[in-house]
């Protein structure tokens, strides 16, 4: 079945196939783990709807050709994602800032929208040409914690390419510190005290995805950040 | 002399900008961490300087940052020891990493304290978090 894509002026945001006379709706970020709703199986943080209104309709002809019936108020629409993606990523980073703030799961979530648009502007005014800090890590961040709400606020910084570092330091020396890469990927670095030598420290360091590092550290090395 | 090697018992400034110092005022790893483009990590050698106190070594760093890049309001710099921080990471990375750290001035102006450290890789985060074990003083960037 082929897919036009027209945007109708003026209209609200929604978007429709046709098949023959029949008029369904289709989202063209649907299928995407990260439009609409937040999506619990892919734990995927959702994008805010900017796509333009889409109706079209088609006509089979006879066999399989398809053809146009288009509306006269409709006009041929340009990328939508080209578009979205040139003119918005600074006020997507922005917006996902925005989010932290109405995370109301975790208690701290007002600080930790203050503290990263305070390093938001520390990475312009670092590098104006830069975007302040990786969406994708930033994304990734607000998703580890939607995971793991129970956690004390950790210390935020930044990385030299602006990804989240997130670090939390006990009393005892204890080092747990992430690297948010994006496309869900995570570092992290563990410093435990050994107790029968107290001048030493178990020292772990690995990569692992969002949604399964906790997983996989035993619940003993990290029950002081909780 | 560029191309000379930075001795053990003399001292290390970086610049840490704001963005890697934690709201409490502490300088986080990321300090210590490669950019994508950059092959060594960027110090300056104190004792290169030569001048006769630490207060003074600072004042002379913070009339050359301005130069290089824009300092931010918030920004430090750390003071390391090189033998410190050579030692502690050779001993504790998993890999036995040994650091080199080398004076690197720009060809125009040899007394430049600009050096680099040499042999950490991208995404070294357990590296300089043992690095950012080692520092021994922290100074504010701006007056």
């Amino acid at each position: 079945m082929v897919e036009l894509y027209l945007e109708k002026l003026g209209a609200e945001q929604e978007a429709s196939i046709t098949s023959g006379d029949r008029l369904v709706k289709h989202d063209p970020l649907a299928n995407e783990a990260d439009a609409g709703v937040w999506n619990f199986k892919t734990l995927m943080f959702p994008r805010p709807k900017q796509h333009p209104v889409v109706y079209y309709e088609i006509t089979p002809a006879v066999g399989r050709e398809v053809q146009d019936n288009l509306r006269s108020e409709w006009v041929r629409s340009k990328d939508p994602v080209t578009t979205d993606l040139v003119d918005s990523k600074e006020e997507q980073v922005q917006e996902l800032i925005f989010r932290f703030k109405k995370f109301r799961s975790i208690p701290y979530h007002k600080k930790l929208a203050d503290r990263l648009l305070t390093l938001f502007t520390y990475a312009k005014e670092e590098d104006p040409n830069s975007l302040g800090i990786a969406a994708g890590s930033l994304r990734d961040f607000y998703d580890f914690l939607y995971l793991h709400d129970n956690l004390k606020y950790p210390s935020i910084t930044l990385s030299p390419d602006n990804n989240i570092l997130a670090s939390w330091r006990g009393e005892q020396n204890q080092v747990f510190s992430l690297h948010f890469l994006s496309n869900k990927d995570v570092r992290f670095v563990i410093f435990k005290p050994i107790k029968k030598y107290p001048d030493r420290k178990f020292r772990f360091s690995g990569a692992a995805t969002i949604d399964t590092l906790m997983d996989e550290i035993p619940k003993d090395m990290l029950d002081w950040i909780t | 002399m560029k191309g000379d090697i930075v001795p053990d018992e003399d001292h290390i400034a970086r610049y840490c900008k704001p963005s890697t110092i934690s709201e409490d005022g502490q300088i986080e790893f990321g300090a210590f961490m490669l950019r994508k483009v950059d092959e060594g990590l960027s110090v300056d050698w104190l004792e290169s300087l030569k001048c006769s106190s630490r207060d003074n070594e600072i004042i002379a760093m913070r009339k050359i940052y301005p130069s290089r890049l824009s300092v931010g309001a918030k920004a430090k710099i750390a003071i390391l020891k090189v033998g410190e921080v050579r030692k502690k990471v050779q001993t504790e990375s998993l890999d036995k990493r040994i650091l080199k750290i080398i004076h690197e001035p720009p060809a125009d102006i040899p007394s430049d304290p600009h050096s680099e450290i040499y042999n950490l890789k991208q995404d070294d985060e357990l590296i300089a978090e043992l690095i950012r074990e080692t520092i021994c003083e922290t100074y504010p960037a701006c007056k």
